[in-house]
């Protein structure tokens, strides 16, 4: 299978009233195209930062990132926010929709981004939507919608741009336990039609549900494991 | 994508509409004075213009006395004071001044012999001004007659009482009846009213319809005065005023002798005089309200750097979802835009709406001066670009990370 994630010997450190505040410590990994990966740690353990750098909102301080086979190692702004926009879709903890705008425009906005006519936005948004069940709350704002069907949304707007990769930070932990089944549940499919999944945890329990665990403490990949079903 | 940005923009304008209001506050009043200011500017100039063109542009007037000359003359010092204390005081006789009439350029010539007098009708009486000229006083003042006659050279030759009176003598004195035919008392002395002038307003302040005018004889025995103070006198046209100016001023120069006690104006001169001051005036009042235009931007700057670090999290939302540099500076540049022109909108309405409003309390004729609204409302949107560009640009450098780690 190819490789569709890999990293070599990637660093990341901070520098913090003149001490050099060491994040990330030369993490190699390699991910195949149409996993999903779950990447568990303590807080403080760097996984977040990790994300960052995966999902090209930060850039590492030394090491190599090959994102289905470009080098993204140091490339201008500019480049980096075409890669987010053209293969990466997000999902967050605290799901990070626009609360002025409803459940649709939340979705468009890649596409919006992207330079799509309005009229394709607002077809392909609504298939998304309708792809993760919230049909008929298409037009809500955040705040009319619970948790769930808010990481819906956010996941309907990681979608809608055909992303390949899904980076996922804690996507359950805002919600209670039953919203979160049933968000991994759809993980699960949307998964099995092709797409990368990276999910970020430190649940034990959500991160079962991947194909492969990677843990990760102070910065250092400790353990790499398949999940055996 | 744009159109996108500009309902985007608009959105959260009308989101916090007591902010945009306020924000817009600076832009409105700005762009309102200057097209106020420069409307009533042009209405005051444009009416001066008019009350003096309405004395004849092509008016010059000797004035004629001891020491008239000298604000205009120019040459100073003690000396000339001296000499003309001493000089006899100046005189000019009825005879030359209509030799002036012959000087070439010269349309018309009207000696004034000036005095007050009591008019009495009844048991009405008025202290006013009396006029004692010659018929041509009546075109080279540019007088209209609401009724009857003006003087003719007849008057002049058969020796009887006339007198025309201004149209605000002839309402004092008769009302509403029409005067002509009537006899009105002149320092106890009847005389027959044949015309009534017709109205003609105020120049520089002062009415133009407050007088009686009498043949000029009869004027210097009433007044018992024969030297004139004032000659009027039209040029043919208004482009050789300058010559005829001169000639005046030789031909004046050999009968009294010293410039300093007569002096030569043409109403042409006091004309561009007053313009010009007029417009740097104007040019000045617009300056002061420009500036408050600036004041305004610096508004829309303050509360686009608030918008932006209110909104951090949203620049990385947005930057997480793929919008590039040029995206979220295009979003910021916009929404000051949009500011700046909604504020020249509204501005532009409230300055023609109080450019009328005042025109009318102030007696101009009101205008709406299309050019000047484009000039303000352009610099609005130039200091809505220009304050808008820092904010924007602030919230475009923003990097991804550090944006969305802010709750």
């Amino acid at each position: 299978m190819d490789q569709f994630i890999e990293l070599e010997r990637l660093g990341k450190s901070y520098r913090m009233a003149g001490e050099e505040l060491k994040i990330l410590h030369e993490i190699s990994l390699s991910v195949p195209s149409g996993q999903y990966l779950s990447v568990i740690g303590p807080s403080g353990s760097g996984k977040s930062t990790l994300m960052h750098i995966l999902g090209c909102l930060d850039v590492p301080s030394q090491g190599r990132y090959v994102l289905d086979g470009r080098d993204l190692t140091g490339l201008s702004e500019a480049a980096l926010s075409q890669v987010r926009r053209q293969s990466i879709g997000f999902i967050f903890q605290s799901f990070n929709l626009l609360p002025s705008l409803n459940a649709v425009e939340n979705v468009s906005l890649p596409l919006m981004y992207q330079g799509i006519p309005v009229t394709q936005q607002k077809e392909r948004a609504e298939a998304a939507l309708e792809r993760v069940g919230l049909r008929e709350r298409m037009h809500h704002r955040p705040n009319q919608l619970s948790g769930g069907q808010q990481q819906r949304v956010a996941i309907a707007r990681a979608l809608v741009a055909d992303a390949p990769l899904i980076l996922a930070d804690e996507p359950t932990g805002n919600l209670d336990s039953h919203s979160g089944e049933e968000i991994l549940d759809l993980f699960a499919e949307l998964n099995a039609e092709g797409r990368t999944f990276l999910v970020i945890t430190h649940d034990p329990a959500v991160a079962s549900r991947s194909q492969r665990i990677v843990a990760i403490h102070d910065g250092a990949v400790v353990e790499d494991r398949k999940v055996t079903a | 994508m744009i159109s996108q940005s500009i309902g985007v923009a608009l959105r959260s304008v009308w989101e916090q509409k007591l902010r945009s209001i306020l924000t817009m506050l600076g832009i409105i009043i700005g762009v309102g004075a200057v097209i106020t200011l420069v409307t009533l500017g042009h209405g005051a100039s444009s009416s001066v213009t008019k009350n003096i063109e309405g004395l004849g542009s092509n008016l010059l007037v000797v004035d004629v006395g001891t020491g008239v000359g000298e604000s205009f003359g120019g040459t100073s010092g003690a000396t000339t004071v001296s000499n003309t204390s001493l000089a006899p005081p100046p005189n000019l006789t009825l005879s030359e001044a209509q030799k002036l009439g012959n000087i070439a350029g010269v349309a018309g010539v009207a000696p004034v012999v000036a005095g007050s007098g009591t008019l009495g009708v009844g048991t009405t009486t008025a202290s006013v001004g009396l006029v004692g000229t010659t018929p041509q006083y009546q075109n080279i003042m540019n007088y209209k007659l609401q009724e009857g006659r003006f003087l003719t050279p007849l008057d002049e030759t058969d020796g009887e009482n006339v007198i025309v009176l201004g149209s605000t003598e002839a309402q004092t004195l008769f009302g509403a009846i029409n005067p002509v035919g009537d006899t009105v008392t002149v320092n106890g002395v009847p005389f027959e009213v044949v015309g009534v002038l017709a109205n003609k307003g105020t120049s520089l302040g002062q009415s133009e319809d407050s007088f009686a005018a009498i043949p000029i004889d009869r004027a210097e025995s009433l007044l018992g005065s024969t030297s004139l103070s004032t000659v009027y006198l039209s040029a043919k046209s208004q482009s050789n005023v300058t010559a005829v100016i001169s000639r005046l001023d030789q031909k004046l120069l050999s009968w009294i002798g010293t410039s300093q006690n007569f002096s030569v104006t043409a109403q042409s001169q006091i004309l561009s005089t007053l313009t010009s001051v007029q417009n740097s005036l104007t040019l000045l009042l617009a300056g002061v309200a420009g500036i408050s235009l600036i004041v305004g931007g610096i508004g829309i700057m303050n509360i686009m750097l608030v918008s932006v670090s209110e909104r951090t999290r949203e620049i990385g939302i947005r930057k997480a979802v793929g919008a590039s540099r040029g995206a979220i500076l295009g979003q910021f540049l916009i929404e000051a835009l949009v500011l700046s022109g909604i504020g020249g909108l509204l501005g532009v309405g409230s300055g023609a709406a109080a450019s009328v409003l005042l025109s009318k309390s102030f007696g101009y004729q009101p205008s709406f001066h299309t050019g000047i609204a484009l000039l303000a409302f352009g610099f609005a949107l130039a200091v809505g670009l220009v304050f808008g560009l820092w904010p924007a640009n602030r919230a475009a450098g923003l990097r991804p990370v550090d944006a969305l780690r802010v709750e």
